[in-house]
């Protein structure tokens, strides 16, 4: 056997591991194997790389919003008052004076509609500001100088209310420009005149009924009264026409419960006049009538309304212009 | 009681996420494994580092594993690259100590030769001395056989040789072996 041959028989041995001499030599050799260190560094390494991540998946959306939460937080207090002094820029800071915030933030309108607008001059709640300024501007709204014919319709709207049973006819006494003359001619002579007999309430009232119909129970009482009234004065005819004013407005139950716009909308005071016999109407009213006819060459009718007038009215003082018509 | 798992079951496991597997695979694999490395690099610090480099590409590299050869032969041909690649970088010089191991015995009286008096244990520490000796080829020819249990296709494939380079190189290691058991 030459030495190629034992070279490709040993060969052949080591391979299959028989009969090899290498093989179980090397067998015997000491198996060195990693230490302990090692082997939980290699596991720890593999159990990391599979580890489910939703051991951080819990903190992180809450970490995540909470950090979002500061990030505004802090811009917001940081771009805070840059904030307010761009908008100072445009609008003057508050004051502290409500007075004088109102003043500059409140627009009132120099003629407001006559028909649309609330008898008392409130203002309109603001849409743009928060509840406080709004407080503010009904505060000192009336600080604010007034235009004259708006504050004749809030005098005028003052003392319909005032003899107004219910706050609900405010709606109807609107500011009128006949109305104001007539207040304002009624306040100058109220010194001089008397007061006027308590008779004159029962067409007064029948004549509020018809124009601010209240509900059932205020229309009963105030029948009852006009006819105890009469009763007591001993003018049936009066009770009787009190009677059938409060049953022109109980009649129609229809046009009782008018609808809100047709209760604010613009109704001409001389149409209101003409609606009302002149009989119902405040004597000064009344007078204001006659006046107005006298004015328009309405003379007959005049002198006949002044003679009722005066026969309703003996002692009322009439004016100087109508004091010598006959 | 179901048939234990093979390695390659295993390692597929473990790509799916069961970290048992990788437990029972790591012990059946460890100790050849590191064998396989330590009489690679002859130096046990390398060794560590080869080893644990080893098992981290592994892991790297699990969703990838496909059964397309023994798992062993997987794991021995990353250790392999590792180790021809730490060769690269630091080429392997006979230590001080080892250097004078070769001188004393060389210089040794005839009768104190280790030849002369062999033993079992003087067997196993010349088959070290010869192993560190070899060069690199023949050496991970011969312990890609002896430890890794590979044939030769899968030495060749995982060297990147044909297979009669794998066996001349087999042939070498052998015949330097047997001289020093000879001498």
């Amino acid at each position: 056997m030459n030495a190629k041959e034992r070279r490709e028989r040993e060969l052949e041995s080591f391979l299959a591991e028989q009969n090899s001499r290498v093989a179980a030599l090397y067998r015997k050799l000491p198996r060195q194997e990693p230490d302990a260190k090692l082997d939980a560094s290699v596991l720890a390494m593999a159990r990391k790389a599979v580890a489910p991540r939703r051991s951080r998946n819990p903190w992180l959306p809450a970490l995540s919003a909470a950090a979002v939460v500061l990030v505004v937080a802090g811009v917001a207090y940081r771009a805070g008052p840059q904030v307010w002094n761009d908008r100072g820029a445009s609008t003057p800071p508050p004051t502290g004076n409500v007075a004088d915030e109102a003043k500059t933030t409140v627009v009132v309108p120099a003629s407001p509609p006559a028909a649309a607008s609330p008898p008392a001059q409130e203002p309109a709640p603001a849409t743009t500001a928060g509840l406080g300024v709004n407080t503010a501007k009904s505060v000192s709204a009336p600080a604010r100088p007034e235009p004259a014919d708006a504050l004749a319709r809030r005098k005028a709207a003052d003392s319909f209310r005032l003899q107004s049973p219910s706050p609900s006819r405010e709606v109807v006494a609107q500011p009128q420009a006949a109305a104001v003359e007539i207040e304002e001619k009624r306040a100058d002579k109220s010194a001089a005149a008397p007061p006027p007999p308590p008779a004159r309430d029962a067409p007064l009232q029948s004549l509020d009924a018809k124009i601010f119909p209240a509900d059932e129970s205020q229309k009963a009482e105030a029948a009852a009264n006009a006819t105890e009234r009469e009763q007591k004065d001993g003018a049936p005819g009066r009770a009787e026409a009190a009677s059938g004013a409060l049953k022109a407005t109980t009649v129609q139950p229809s046009a009782a419960p008018a609808p809100a716009s047709s209760a604010f909308a613009p109704a001409p005071p001389a149409a209101v006049m003409k609606l009302a016999p002149n009989n119902r109407l405040y004597p000064e009213h009344w007078i204001s009538n006659i006046q107005k006819m006298l004015h328009e060459n309405r003379r007959d009718e005049a002198i006949r309304n002044l003679d009722e007038f005066r026969k309703q009215y003996p002692d009322y003082v009439l004016p100087d212009d109508l004091r010598d018509l006959k | 009681m179901g048939a234990e798992k093979t390695d390659e079951e295993l390692m597929l496991a473990y790509a799916h996420g069961d970290a048992r597997a990788f437990e029972t695979l790591y012990a059946r694999q460890r100790g050849m494994l590191y064998r396989y490395v330590l009489r690679s690099v002859g130096d046990r610090a390398m060794a560590d580092d080869v080893y644990q480099e080893t098992w981290s590409r592994l892991v790297a590299s699990r969703t990838r594993y496909r059964i397309e050869a023994k798992f062993s032969t997987w794991l021995l041909q990353i250790a392999h690259n590792l180790v021809i690649d730490s060769f690269r970088r630091a080429r392997p010089q006979a230590s001080a100590e080892e250097t004078d191991t070769i001188m004393r015995e060389l210089d040794a009286p005839e009768s104190e030769q280790p030849e002369r008096v062999l033993n079992e244990f003087e067997q196993r520490r010349r088959l070290q001395i010869v192993l560190d000796e070899l060069p690199l080829e023949q050496r991970e020819a011969f312990l890609l056989r002896i430890e890794g249990g590979l044939g030769l296709e899968e030495i060749s494939r995982l060297t990147g040789v044909g297979q009669e380079t794998t066996k001349s190189r087999l042939r070498y290691a052998l015949a330097k072996i047997r001289e020093k058991f000879s001498e």
